[in-house]
């Protein structure tokens, strides 16, 4: 390698280097601000900005949806395995939402420690597969849990 | 050690009359293998259980968002060789990957929002991986905008080999964004060491689009690599050769 | 096929509009990658012609 050359691949590594720790820097400037919402337990642990509008997400829990019949109101839990948040929302829910699936909470945490929902969102894992194949999948799961549980 | 025989290969001249026989071909079987993967994923594959049929917008969106990170990593790593050693042709390649890149992140970008919609409840989210793939498409944009804004060729070569670089640390954040931090975006499905989360009946028509999309992207890649190379060597007697009627 | 009718399969189940939009745009982004380089190849095949035309019959 050249001198030239040499000279060029410094000043290369010089602004990766730079740029490097720029953004290291910045990531950890906006930390919880990079993390699209936070977990039920950081909520639980008051780890969570007060008075501001802020994400929670987790997994519904199973048998906590509570829809009401004359309004659009819902209630249900969300939990990341080790706590649990209850959220109250008004309004439409996506086609996705249902228990046992990941759901993200836009709104605010009130003073009873229940988290207001403006907006609720579904997300969805990794995984694709058709209905026949995710029947067949639960059957299997099923019948293991049966074994197991004789 | 002696590279004079990898510099005489890198000759525009080479280049030109080694990719002309192929681009016909390259052409043709890129468009058969799209129209092959686009029938089969929309009226063949299944459904989902989960999202029904809104996930066939998987098989342009995954493709579309694997080429503009990778069509990124090349411009990068041509980039790097001709700020460093000024290896032939990089600089000309250079030139032609951007707005292919910008293209298919555009692509990724707008298909994600439209797939969002029905499953997630919503067009756009400022997750990290969403946020780092619209900086991606920033930087496309600026190395595009940059060349346009240049004062000469060499100043355009020089100065979006440098914004190439510095940009490429957005690389490892848009494909590590869903481990690293909480995002909407879910994880991979798809996995080179161990199994892809994705019934066979969807991955083959998924990976076929993936290839065919790939064959795509070289298609249209030497499409422009080609006429810049006209365009950078118009003076040279083996383009003027090319011209002269019989 | 995965569908019984043309109907069903541009519906899809009504997520339609969503998939076919996508696959409209992406068809649109596919044909401007093929298109533009094409128009420029044009370009400078009539600017040599022009050229080549010149040299060979002066006046």
């Amino acid at each position: 390698m050249t001198v030239l050359h040499r000279q060029r691949l410094y000043i290369v590594l010089f602004f990766i280097l730079g740029i490097c720790i720029a953004i290291t820097l910045a990531i950890v400037a906006l930390k919880d601000n990079v993390n699209h919402y936070f977990t039920p337990t950081q909520i639980a642990n008051n780890q969570i900005p007060l008075n501001k509008k802020i994400r929670g997400g987790g997994i519904v829990v199973p048998g906590s949806i509570q829809r009401s019949t004359d309004s659009l109101n819902t209630n249900f839990i969300i939990s990341d395995g080790v706590n649990s948040v209850k959220v109250a929302y008004e309004g439409i829910l996506p086609d996705l939402f249902t228990e046992n699936s990941a759901s993200v909470v836009v709104g605010y945490v009130n003073t009873q420690g229940v988290f207001i929902a403006k907006e609720v969102l579904a997300k969805h894992d990794s995984y694709y597969m058709p209905k026949e194949v995710k029947q067949a999948m639960d059957k299997a799961k099923e019948s293991i849990s049966k074994q197991i549980n004789r | 050690m002696n590279f004079s025989w990898f510099y005489k290969l890198g000759s525009p001249k080479w280049f030109y009359s080694i990719t002309t026989p192929w681009i016909k071909p390259i052409g043709i079987l890129s468009l058969a293998l799209i129209i092959i993967a686009f029938v089969w994923g929309l009226a063949y594959a299944p459904a989902d259980y989960l999202q029904g049929n809104s996930y066939r917008i998987i098989f342009i969106h995954v493709p579309s968002a694997f080429l503009a990170e990778s069509i990124y990593c090349m411009l990068a790593f041509c980039a790097f060789l001709f700020f460093i050693w000024r290896v032939k042709l990089t600089d000309v390649f250079l030139e032609s990957l951007a707005p292919i890149g910008a293209s298919f992140c555009l692509l990724a970008l707008v298909t994600g929002a439209i797939w969002g919609k029905p499953t997630w409840g919503t067009w756009w989210v400022w997750d990290a991986r969403l946020t780092s793939m619209l900086i991606l498409l920033f930087l496309y944009l600026g190395i595009i905008a940059f060349r346009q804004a240049a004062t000469s060729r060499k100043n355009a070569d020089r100065g979006c080999a440098i914004l190439a670089v510095i940009g490429a640390i957005n690389i490892p954040i848009i494909k590590f964004s869903v481990d690293w931090w909480n995002t909407l975006h879910q994880g991979a499905t798809l996995k080179i060491t161990g199994a892809s989360t994705i019934a066979t009946e969807m991955l083959y028509p998924l990976l076929l689009s993936i290839v065919a999309f790939y064959l795509f992207f070289i298609f249209v890649l030497l499409l422009r690599v080609r006429n810049n190379l006209l365009l950078r060597e118009s003076k040279t007697k083996w383009v003027n050769s090319l011209f002269i009627p019989n | 096929m995965f569908f019984d009718s043309l109907e069903s399969m541009l519906n899809m189940g009504n997520h339609g509009k969503y998939v076919w939009s996508s696959y409209g745009v992406t068809m649109a982004i596919l044909l401007w990658n093929f298109i533009s380089p094409i128009i420029v190849k044009h370009k400078i095949q009539q600017k040599s012609a022009i050229i080549s035309n010149k040299t060979i019959k002066p006046n």
